[in-house]
């Protein structure tokens, strides 16, 4: 008897929605052609049922075009997604296909966006794109980013207000020796759900950082997956939250090695209150032609409530042994001892807990490029703390 | 480890059941085994469940495995014994060449020995009988302690629990049963041994250990199986119930051939102020699925989960464990350590989870694992989930190589390639291979020595 050495796929129940988008829903939204075959696949595909986000049912506003701007920047060629796509420069991008957070949502974001951008960086770049979910409650965002061979960018978006629906799918692609930063803001407290998916395709010797910052909606999943295709790639992803009242979020981060030499870091540090809820996961995958490969992935996780909930889903899955992987993770409450040295110091203990707080996020605030996004995250923690 | 088929063939059934898991199937079992109507109710209730059941979504693949194949009893032509000399000599001689009957002269407080559905030998020396310690096996222990039984037996682990769990409720056989009163300090340890020892069987023994107050047991378990073309089905079942103030150790050394599906559910409930340890060893078997789980439910609760399993060729073993802890001022601590070699896929996969009543709780989960080649599989799944924030909660995991430098050391030290690479790979499951009995111990030595065609001793 032969036997199969494969581990037993975990499959995700789904569900549908009577008042789910139809494939006519996406003619009001223009370039209808370029849509269609995402619609009908989408109307195939049914909804996650996400245990630990409690997500069983949704709620879908009708669609609407985005009202207002939400791009600037400089960069080869920077266009929103619906100008590229009618200008066709899009081409072969589009057919990278990734899984995201979930198929459904990744299908959404193509067939029904009514945001997103297209950007070709070439020499230096930046993009700023921001997504005012108060005059657009659902915003679906569907966006590609090349970065070309030896070129930097720099990538700030940002997702504030309080709105009912956030989709968002975006696909990098960072040629050989290119540089890439990316800073993911959310802070959209009472908005019901936000689902993020982001897949990087990462070259010879390119080098990404990602920072993802996280302060709020009441349902989050934020997706980040890394393909380090060819040797000598380089990956680091920062995530920082701070979740509160009945908040959920399962992030997701996930490196896979596909090339030898290839250097990766996920690295973790957020705060939980109230009843809130946060899925910590970090997956690396490396498979058995990838040798000499780093990859490690730590998190720490502040609990300041006895309700409040925390769950490390670490996973390693190695079929090389040239490789040196490692995964560390640590949740626990204030550390009693520091906070009773700075009361002792004359502080009170909010004070002494906001500095605490504000200490762990000070170096990524710090490194945001955009005042006014450094400006709202910097007033999305005060007002959590 | 025998692998003389020989001895096997000669062994006389006097029961053989057909292929396959049915109603008429378990009233046969029930009668045979002269069972009260509880327990019948119980493995009916259990099939209910299995058949309904779908195979976990998670772990080994078995979706080749024809479940439908398993004989699922095998009677051998044997009456329980407590002396030696009345075992069936074919029988006897099985488990002589696995040491046992010398064993038992050497070091153990107790031996039970079971072959394919039955056990065949039980014993325990008289000073512990005199103290109040019960060792019997499963199916005596039902009509002898029907009220003992009928309160623990599967309450740790309910038969909905999963699908082999069920499986494991409807067709159990065979199995210790152990019973410590308070305060007995059991200075020696029980053991039982485990034998399937013809083709295409399941084996389903039930152990059930009770430890009441402030008493102490150690208690060992061994599986071997000679290697068939055909599948062997294992799916035994462990339920422990470590009371207030006890300490319980429970070691284990799985070495089924490596035909064997291994699917096995071991469960421990531990109360106040007790001590629960498991130490694992598995090296066995084609597919293995088992996670010994400690339940903390009383205040001050200990578990410690020791765990070295070794995947060769042809092997996907995956272990791990589960702690829950329930109570306030608990505390875990999980060591496991894999090594695959020569294309084996070792996977660690844990579940800690402190409830949002168990403040103070400390937990540290560490796991390493070493590749021997790049043939070979490792990976790790540590899930924790954390429902209040006093707790202090702490994990790594490590996946990596033996370094060259370590080996070039040795060898300027005088040692062969070899030689340098089963020290090494000795060191790093010695902090777990030395809570094993010594001779399982130096068992899982020659064993990593044989595996890299190493002289050390």
């Amino acid at each position: 008897m032969i036997m199969e050495m494969v581990m037993v796929k975990h499959v995700t129940p789904e569900f549908y929605t009577p008042s789910d988008y139809k494939v006519d829903d996406a003619k009001k939204l223009g370039n209808f052609k370029w849509r269609k075959p995402f619609a009908q696949e989408y109307i195939e595909t049914g909804f996650p049922k996400w245990k630990r986000l409690k997500l069983s049912q949704i709620s879908l506003e009708k669609l609407k075009p985005y009202e207002g701007t939400f791009l600037s920047g400089d960069a080869k060629i920077l266009k929103t997604f619906d100008e590229a796509v009618e200008k066709n420069l899009i081409g072969e991008f589009s057919s990278v296909e990734f899984r995201g957070a979930h198929p459904k949502f990744t299908l959404m974001s193509q067939a029904f966006f009514n945001a997103g951008f297209f950007s070709e960086i070439k020499g230096h770049g930046n993009v700023f794109a921001h997504y005012d979910l108060d005059s657009n409650p659902t915003v679906i965002d569907n966006s590609i980013v090349v970065v070309r061979s030896g070129s930097e960018a720099t990538i700030t978006r940002e997702v504030s207000g309080k709105g009912n629906l956030r989709v968002s799918t975006t696909k990098f692609i960072v040629e050989e020796g290119a540089k890439l930063k990316f800073f993911n803001v959310l802070i959209a407290p009472d908005t019901s759900l936000s689902v993020d998916s982001n897949s990087y395709i990462v070259k010879r010797g390119a080098k990404v950082e990602v920072y993802d910052i996280i302060l709020g909606a009441e349902r989050i999943a934020s997706n980040h997956e890394f393909k380090l295709i060819e040797p000598e790639a380089k990956v680091k992803l920062t995530s920082a939250y701070f979740e509160i009242a009945q908040e959920r979020a399962d992030l997701e981060y996930k490196l896979i090695h596909n090339a030898p030499k290839t250097i990766g870091q996920l690295k973790g540090n957020g705060v939980v209150d109230d009843s809130a809820y946060v899925v910590f996961r970090g997956n690396i995958d490396i498979p058995h032609e990838s040798y000499d490969v780093r990859s490690e992935e730590e998190g720490y996780t502040l609990n300041l409530s006895s309700k409040a909930r925390v769950d490390a889903i670490p996973s390693l899955d190695v079929k090389n042994n040239m490789v040196n992987a490692r995964h560390a993770a640590s949740i626990g409450k204030l550390d009693e001892e520091k906070l009773y040295y700075m009361m002792s110091r004359g502080l009170d203990k909010r004070m002494a807990v906001r500095l605490i707080i504000e200490g762990m996020f000070r170096p990524i605030v710090d490194a945001i490029p955009v005042k006014s996004v450094k400006r709202d995250v910097e007033y999305g923690l005060s007002s959590r703390i | 480890m025998s692998k003389n088929t020989k001895t096997f063939e000669k062994v006389n059934y006097i029961v053989r059941s057909a292929p396959g898991f049915n109603k008429r199937l378990i009233e046969e079992i029930s009668l045979s085994k002269d069972e009260p109507d509880w327990m019948k109710e119980l493995r009916l209730k259990s099939l209910e469940f299995f058949l309904k059941r779908p195979n976990p979504n998670f772990g080994v693949d078995i979706s080749d495995f024809d479940i439908n194949g398993i004989i699922p009893y095998l009677k051998p032509d044997a009456k329980k014994s407590a002396s030696w000399d009345e075992v069936p000599e074919e029988i006897k001689d099985t488990f002589e060449k696995l040491g046992i009957p010398e064993a038992e002269r050497k070091v153990f407080a107790g031996v039970g020995a079971q072959y394919d559905s039955e056990v065949v030998y039980q014993n325990i020396k008289k000073q512990l009988s005199k103290l109040g310690v019960i060792f019997l096996d499963m199916e005596s222990a039902v009509r002898e302690y029907p009220e003992i039984v009928k309160k623990y037996f599967m309450h740790a682990v309910p038969p909905n629990d999963h699908k082999f769990a069920a499986l494991h409720g409807a067709v159990w056989s065979g199995g210790s049963f152990v019973y410590v009163p308070e305060n007995v300090e059991v200075p020696m340890p029980l053991q039982a041994y485990f034998m399937m020892a013809s083709p295409g069987i399941g084996q389903f023994e039930h152990t059930l250990i009770i430890v009441n107050k402030g008493a102490k047991l150690h208690f060992i378990e061994g599986c071997s199986a000679p290697k068939y073309s055909v599948s062997n089905l294992h799916s035994g079942m462990v339920e422990i119930y470590v009371e207030e103030g006890a300490t319980m150790r429970y070691s284990t050394i799985q070495n089924w051939s490596k035909n064997t599906y291994n699917l096995n559910t071991k469960r421990a409930i531990v109360g106040k102020d007790a001590t629960m340890i498991w130490v694992s060893g598995s090296i066995g078997s084609a597919k293995t699925m088992l996670y010994p789980a400690s339940i903390l439910n009383g205040k001050g609760a200990r578990a410690e989960h020791m765990n070295i399993t070794y995947a060769g060729n042809g092997q996907h073993l995956d272990t791990g464990s589960k702690v829950i802890h329930l109570a306030p001022y608990t505390s875990s601590k999980v060591d496991a350590r894999s090594i695959s070699s020569d294309g084996g896929y070792a996977f660690y996969r844990g579940l800690l989870r402190v409830s949002k009543l168990a403040h103070h709780v400390k937990s540290s989960v560490e796991c390493s694992a070493l590749m021997m080649d790049d043939k070979s599989t490792s990976g790790t799944l540590p899930i924790m989930e954390i429902m209040n924030n006093e707790a202090d909660i702490g994990h790594e995991a490590r996946i990596g190589r033996i370094k060259e430098e370590q080996i070039y050391y040795l060898m300027s030290r005088g040692l062969s390639e070899d030689d340098a690479k089963a020290l090494i790979v000795r060191g790093f499951m010695a902090p777990v291979v030395k809570q094993l009995p010594l001779e399982y111990a130096i068992e899982f030595n020659r064993l990593v020595s044989m595996n890299f065609k190493s002289n050390l001793g």
